[in-house]
């Protein structure tokens, strides 16, 4: 027996509800967040310009961030450039691969290639970010 | 011929009269962080006998602690990236300062290499790595650092450098592996070495030159940075001090390992790796 109708379509709107997406920093910096922790990284767009990325420095486990604050730096053949936390936190954890495979921030930057994870202090900083699309639109202006 | 400094405020050069390194260091970082970001900046200075290291470098790989601390030569670390270099009088500094969305590698070190090719008509060129050479030899090597709103691009230029010095103090240690990073060396030359007219002030005069005509179409007049001026900018103190701190010098150092061997007479060799981290000091553990 078919659950009610109402039921059925609000299973169905669940499922196709998309994942809380990634949002984005005007500076190239990603987050995706699940019960208010974010993970942080920075965007395919800035791991092609930095280039070949030979050391990272994380942001210590327990510092408390603001948004736009200094979360870490990357230094790569090109640059050193710092990393801006896109959202207010403590820094809950960092990735440890980065200090042996700094280059996993080329491969994989907005997978595996993740930075830290925030624990959010004011979950509607993340109304400042930018949408998908409306980040891709930023990057084709900045060219 | 009268110099006119009609220049569309958009370009700014400052010239340091002190050698002081980490003076001249925090004052570039001042100029970075607290000046019009929307103002294209030339920082021309140079510093007594230092080693200056990178970001994300090991003092005891790069150069020699031991012989710089006999012979009294201050080991400095930057903010930005790159490689271990050798300073002192006859090496001239030059800074960029640029909008984000404007950096380039390329453009200040082809005007750095086209202002000397003009004024001393010596055949420099900019090679691939961004580093300006003359014949195959180097002369300049570059580094670069970007934050939110700015970048900057900061290179070494061998006028009459005592090169000697490189090799005794500069000398990169094979038994200490360093996560941080690691300087590539290249043979060098110096410019005095094509030109009997070259020196820093010819230098730093040569490359106003030819930024401010690029950036404003004529010749731009220079701030001078001295210890008046630095009285108006007391932030300074506070980026020397932090650049002069032993937590920065030496604490910044990303972890690494030394290993040591011995051949015992009966033919055994023993490895003893040390791995080490930095806290609030040296913190030394056995790698089993």
């Amino acid at each position: 027996m078919l659950p009610p109708l109402e039921e059925q379509f609000l299973e169905i709107h669940l499922e196709t509800l998309p994942a809380l997406g990634k949002k984005f920093t005007k500076d190239h910096e990603w987050i995706v967040v699940e019960n208010n922790l974010g993970t942080v990284g920075i965007t395919d767009y800035a791991q092609k310009a930095l280039g070949d990325v030979v050391f990272v420095e994380t942001p210590e486990i327990g510092t408390v961030v603001e948004q736009s604050g200094a979360c870490g730096a990357v230094e790569s053949v090109k640059a050193a450039s710092d990393i801006y936390a896109p959202v207010s936190g403590e820094i809950v954890d960092v990735n440890k691969n980065l200090a042996e495979t700094p280059g996993l921030i080329n491969k994989s930057p907005e997978t595996d290639g993740w930075l830290c994870k925030i624990k959010l202090s004011n979950p509607s900083e993340l109304n400042d970010l930018l949408e998908e699309n409306d980040y891709h639109s930023h990057c084709e202006k900045s060219h | 011929m009268a110099l006119f400094n009609r220049c569309r405020k958009n370009f700014q050069c400052y010239i340091s009269n002190l050698t002081d390194p980490w003076t001249n260091l925090a004052v570039e970082e001042w100029l970075f962080r607290h000046t019009d970001p929307s103002i294209v900046l030339l920082y021309l200075w140079r510093n007594a006998g230092c080693v200056v290291i990178g970001r994300n470098q090991n003092p005891w790989k790069e150069c020699n602690v031991r012989l710089l601390r006999n012979d009294s030569i201050p080991i400095i670390r930057r903010k930005s990236g790159g490689g271990t270099v050798f300073h002192d009088l006859g090496n001239t500094n030059y800074t960029v300062i640029t909008p984000r969305q404007n950096f380039t590698r390329k453009h200040s070190a082809d005007l750095v290499a086209r202002a000397i090719r003009k004024r001393f008509e010596i055949p420099a060129y900019v090679n691939e790595r961004h580093d300006i050479e003359i014949e195959d030899l180097k002369v300049s090597g570059s580094a670069f650092k970007i934050i939110s709103a700015r970048a900057y691009h900061h290179g070494t230029m061998l006028i009459d450098t005592n090169l000697s010095h490189i090799g005794r103090y500069l000398e990169i240690r094979k038994n200490l592996i360093s996560k941080g990073v690691e300087s590539v060396s290249s043979p060098v030359t110096r410019l005095r070495n094509y030109s009997s007219t070259v020196n820093h002030e010819s230098f730093c005069d040569a490359v106003l030159q030819e930024f401010s005509i690029n950036y404003c179409g004529n010749i731009s007049n220079p701030i001078i940075v001295d210890e008046e001026l630095l009285l108006k900018i007391p932030k300074t103190l506070d980026y020397r001090d932090e650049l002069k701190s032993w937590d920065w010098t030496f604490g910044q150092t990303p972890e690494f390992s030394i290993e040591f061997q011995k051949t015992f007479s009966w033919g055994h060799v023993v490895s003893l790796i040390i791995y080490c981290i930095i806290l609030k000091g040296l913190v030394f553990m056995p790698k089993l």
